[in-house]
């Protein structure tokens, strides 16, 4: 496939998101998308069977591949992660569905935060994941996304803080109770 | 689902929440009291919390900070232990569950606390420390420190000890609940900090003081509880040799909150660790929450906000109702109490700079005193602490109750056993000298040591005497050597500078040319410079000592050998192998004319020289070298010993690069477990393993393992492997290769990219190192298809990687592998065909 995209309009969008463009941010979630899903449509394939995968490394691919080396303010950083955070998410989601339809019997597993896949006993199954936090999000939306920023983002607490306009207690105390939560729902589902 | 349905189960959620929240902010001990107490009427509620709080603990527990935490199921529930059967679970403390459980012989109603130990059987790290924590409750009665009462372990094997049942509430919670005024708290923390001196001075570091540790009694009496991480420092260097000091970082079960940053750094902590955990209990119980709130989970993140930060003045951090807590009328009233010399205690007791704080529970107790007689404190700016801070910090180490500083003793990758098993000898003679010295040097009182007495008690008493007296040049030249190799073999480096240096010069008054003592003298000094990483200094020194030697032999030919040993481990370190192998090489010729050729201290040597000898691509001889370390050590020590497993691990090196792929990393896999199981998790050597494997993998084409070992051993980054040891950078590569293959071409090159920034950070330049890693990058640079960048990158190196290395070096075949891929994918036959030429003539 010929890759056409020009790479100034991911700066320029992030601008515009942070300028507060209407629209800027939808804008970028299609961008981005596009290419996050190639990338992890390509490392999926190319996976051994019952390899894990490490989503935030896909995010930062993404990014380097989209913006080259050009240099982007921190919180320019922090939205774009934001953004390919929720597309990560659906790309892994979607995929695994899809094994699950060919019936391979090894699924989609994902490396995220350590100590819930260590406590999971390695990786976690991508699919109760997804249950998990569906389950989450209609209980504590707050709590939910601040999972999917980072863990399928990988931002830290003060950039999550920020792109959440939390203060970093907050966001810390959620993700130590979203944490629990997530780790309790796994360990009752089957795997 | 009706919206009504939404709406409660949403507000039950929220609950959830809050009770989540709050049962963490109290000690894991209390949290079960707690659930029961906001739930008792909500079954559902009830256990929902508990599985939370569970599952949270296991989270925690796997973070990497805290320990393991045993999650038990009541099965334990009626069994007897002595004279107590146990009752139902109370709680779940970082190192196990804790029971109630009462007499058995019921003559009279005694409720007291089982603590369990969940141990598994690689699990000796964790059964040592229980152990430890035991001895040293029970040799520590004090009316502040919940006593000890018996200790065991169960029919199934588990350790156990059983403890005075306090019942009573964190001190933070208790004063609030009372509204108990500044001063009152004030006393109180008094008792803490009186409790806190008694275990220093028994040379113990609680190490995880928070008020949840700190319980008062309905009477008002504190308890400090849960000294699980507490251990007897001087026990555990003089009764365990090395192993169980090791685990002194890597193992910290501590909450990060209380923690002081060396602490949270895993570097060696001392009591001035405490000190600091009592200046954020103090400031807590102040203001009523803690001075800083962490925002990271990387230690590294949060050392630096610690010692960024300033705590706030406590006037200025109040809540609007907090006066009411403190038994104030109105909050101005509050602050004005607050405002004054208790910003500066809590600032001094909360620098950063482990120098720059009180140096004793004293020095705190102290201003403590001053502050409530209305007198100034030594803490402000122009106090007295101020002036003394100078003469404390010179003497730190002796105002230090006690300081574990093990991290000396295991930096090399494979060399680092040829330290640990020097400061083992060191340690044990250490012993006869600790006897030798309590009488010469004690002699007007030795019981005034009492019977637990430290080998750095003695020490320190030993030279602060030898100061002051004159002794016999020689005789004082002899003491100094003992007591600066014996403050080595603790990893007191300064301490034992300084007596080598004194050394020095009595010796070359009496013998200005020098000696074979002179030269031992310079050899154990070079020990503290290379644990400094002043390789250039101590190959100076180590030269001069061979020069003596070779005028005047050592009576006891291993001292030689041990002056050669350390010259080849320095120049290996310097990246100048050839040179390094002389040394080895003239360190067998000496053993062998002396008749020390098969002595048990001559298997690290062969090691040693297995290492170097691979590295410069004589495989076959190295194979040989590394076969008769491990016959010797093995012979010596049998199959448990670390050494034995440090030649089978150079040896699947050798057989590797003798391109026997499938054994060495059978035997790498075979070195991994062994490791594990004798070193465990934490020890650096095992993590070197895993790069190893990592590295065998890699070459396998095994890139996913590959890639997974990679970030298990950067994980340990300042856990078990210093920022600066070479395995980081290594590994940093090794991921960046890997990831290239994985297709993740880009993150890949960041990995290689700041791996090598590293390396030009640590290595002088032109190290061949630096070379390797641009190589590496080449490779990564052929896989993006820059060939233009890529081509010169490797040329480059392959050049400057021969001139060092020598034409058959392994990293020169790598080299060259590169350059053939690169021309092949570029499509330059002509060019491929030739380096391929090249490299099948090696």
């Amino acid at each position: 496939m010929a890759d056409t995209s020009d790479r100034s309009p991911i700066t320029a969008l992030l601008g515009d998101l942070q300028d507060g463009i209407p629209g800027a941010a939808d804008r970028l979630a299609r961008a981005v998308m596009f290419d996050v899903r190639r990338l992890a449509e390509r490392a999926m394939q190319r996976e051994a069977p019952g390899h894990t995968l490490q989503p935030t490394e896909l995010a930062d691919e993404a990014l380097l591949r989209l913006l080259g080396m050009t240099q982007i303010s921190w919180q320019s950083r922090a939205q774009f992660f934001a953004v390919a955070a929720q597309t990560i998410r659906r790309v892994l989601v979607d995929h695994a569905r899809h094994r699950r339809r060919l019936k391979r019997d090894h699924g989609v597993r994902v490396t995220l935060d350590d100590a819930i896949a260590m406590a999971a006993g390695g990786d976690v199954d991508v699919l109760s994941l997804e249950d998990a936090l569906v389950r989450l999000d209609a209980l504590a939306p707050r709590q939910a996304r601040v999972v999917e920023l980072r863990f399928f983002g990988g931002l830290d607490i003060e950039e999550t803080a920020r792109v959440l306009d939390l203060s970093p207690a907050t966001v810390k105390r959620d993700w130590t109770f979203a944490r629990a939560f997530l780790l309790n729902a796994l360990s009752e589902a089957p795997t | 689902m009706t919206v009504a349905d939404d709406a409660s189960a949403a507000a039950r959620f929220e609950r959830l929440e809050a009770l989540f929240a709050q049962a963490l902010e109290i000690s894991p001990l209390a949290r079960d009291a707690f659930v029961s107490a906001q739930t008792d009427n909500d079954a559902v509620l009830s256990r929902e919390l508990r599985a939370l709080l569970i599952a949270h603990e296991r989270s925690e527990s796997l973070s990497g900070i805290a320990q393991p935490t045993a999650l038990e199921s009541d099965a334990d529930l009626g069994m007897r232990l002595g004279a107590f059967v146990v009752g139902r679970r109370i709680g779940m403390g970082g190192m196990g569950t804790v029971h109630e459980a009462t007499r058995a012989d019921a003559q009279y109603q005694q409720r007291v606390a089982v603590k369990f130990l969940r141990r598994s059987a690689d699990d000796a790290v964790a059964v040592g420390r229980f152990r430890a924590e035991q001895q040293f409750l029970a040799s520590l009665q004090h009316p502040n420190i919940a006593a000890l009462l018996d200790g065991g372990v169960t029919p199934t094997g588990t350790p156990y000890f059983v403890m005075e049942y306090i019942d009573g509430e964190p001190i933070t919670t208790w004063c609030d609940a009372r509204q108990v005024r500044v001063r009152e708290r004030l006393r109180l923390f008094r008792q803490v900090c009186l409790a806190v001196r008694a275990a220093h001075q028994r040379l113990v570091v609680h190490r995880d003081l928070k008020p949840g540790n700190i319980f008062v009694t309905a009477e008002g009496t504190v308890k400090l509880l849960d000294f699980g991480i507490a251990k007897l420092l001087d026990d555990a260097i003089i009764e365990s040799g090395l192993e169980t000091p090791v685990t002194a970082f890597g193992q910290q079960a501590f909450t990060p909150e209380y923690a002081a940053p060396e602490q949270i750094l895993g570097e060696a902590v001392d009591t001035r660790a405490d000190i600091y955990a009592l200046g954020v209990v103090l400031f807590e119980l102040m203001a009523g929450r803690r001075p800083f709130t962490l925002t990271t989970s990387s230690p590294f993140a949060m050392a630096q906000q610690l010692r960024e930060a300033t705590a706030p003045r406590l006037a200025h951090t109040l809540d609007a109702d907090r006066w009411r807590a403190l038994g104030e009328r109105t909050s101005e009233r509050a602050r004005r109490r607050l405002s004054g010399d208790l910003d500066a205690i809590i600032g001094v007791a909360l620098r950063a700079d482990v120098a720059r704080r009180y140096a004793s529970v004293d020095a705190l107790l102290d201003d403590l005193d001053r502050y409530l007689d209305g007198r100034p404190v030594a803490a402000r700016p122009d106090g007295a602490w101020y002036r003394t801070r100078k003469f404390v910090a010179r003497h730190a180490l002796e105002t230090g109750a006690g300081v574990i500083a093990v991290a000396s003793l295991v930096t090399g990758v494979i060399l680092s056993q040829q330290q640990a098993r020097r400061a083992e000898a060191e340690s044990a003679r250490a012993r006869e000298v600790t006897s030798f010295l309590t009488t010469m040097l004690g002699a007007s009182n030795p019981e005034s040591f009492g019977k637990d007495i430290t080998m750095r008690a003695v020490l320190d008493s030993a030279s602060r005497r030898l100061d002051e007296q004159k002794l016999s040049p020689s005789l004082d030249a002899e003491v100094r050597g003992i007591i600066g190799g014996t403050y080595l073999a603790l990893g007191e480096l300064t301490v034992a500078e300084r007596q080598f240096t004194q050394t020095l010069a009595v010796q070359r008054r009496s013998s200005p040319d020098g000696d074979y003592r002179t030269a031992r003298t310079l050899s154990q000094l070079s020990l503290v410079h290379e644990s400094n990483g002043r390789y250039d200094l101590a190959d100076t020194l180590l030269q001069q000592a061979e020069r003596l030697y070779a005028r005047f032999p050592h009576p006891d030919a291993l001292q030689e050998v041990a002056a050669l040993e350390n010259r080849g481990r320095v120049l290996y370190r310097l990246g100048r192998n050839p040179e390094a192998l002389t040394a080895l090489r003239a360190a067998f010729a000496v053993s062998r004319a002396r008749g020390k050729a098969d002595d048990p201290a001559m298997a690290a040597t062969y090691i040693n020289a297995a290492v170097i000898t691979s590295d410069m691509g004589e495989n076959v001889e190295a194979d040989s070298l590394a076969k008769r370390g491990y016959e010797i050590a093995r012979q010596a020590h049998g199959d448990d010993y670390p050494l034995v497993w440090s030649a089978q691990a150079v040896r699947a090196g050798t057989l590797d690069r003798l391109g026997h792929a499938d054994e060495a990393e059978a035997l790498l896999r075979a070195v991994l477990e062994a490791r594990h199981r004798i070193l465990g998790e934490t020890h650096p050597e095992y993590a070197f393993t895993m790069f190893n494997l990592a590295d065998r993998l890699l070459r396998g084409g095994k890139w996913a393992e590959a890639a997974d070992l990679s970030r298990r051993v950067l994980k340990l980054r300042g856990i078990s492997i210093d920022d600066t040891h070479p395995a980081i950078a290594v590994s940093m590569q090794y991921l960046g290769r890997a990831l290239g293959h994985l297709d993740s071409v880009a993150v890949g090159e960041r990995w290689l990219r700041e791996s090598l920034a590293l390396r030009a950070k640590i290595l002088p330049p032109g190290h061949w190192l630096l070379a390797s890693s641009e190589s590496a990058i080449g490779e990564n640079l052929v896989l993006a298809r820059r060939f233009p960048d890529a081509e010169k990158m490797l040329l480059n190196a392959e050049a400057r990687l021969k001139d060092s290395q020598g034409d058959k070096a392994p990293v020169v075949r790598d080299a060259r592998t590169r350059i053939v891929a690169l021309y092949d994918a570029w499509g330059k036959t002509a060019d491929a065909e030739k380096w391929r030429g090249i490299l099948n003539a090696m």
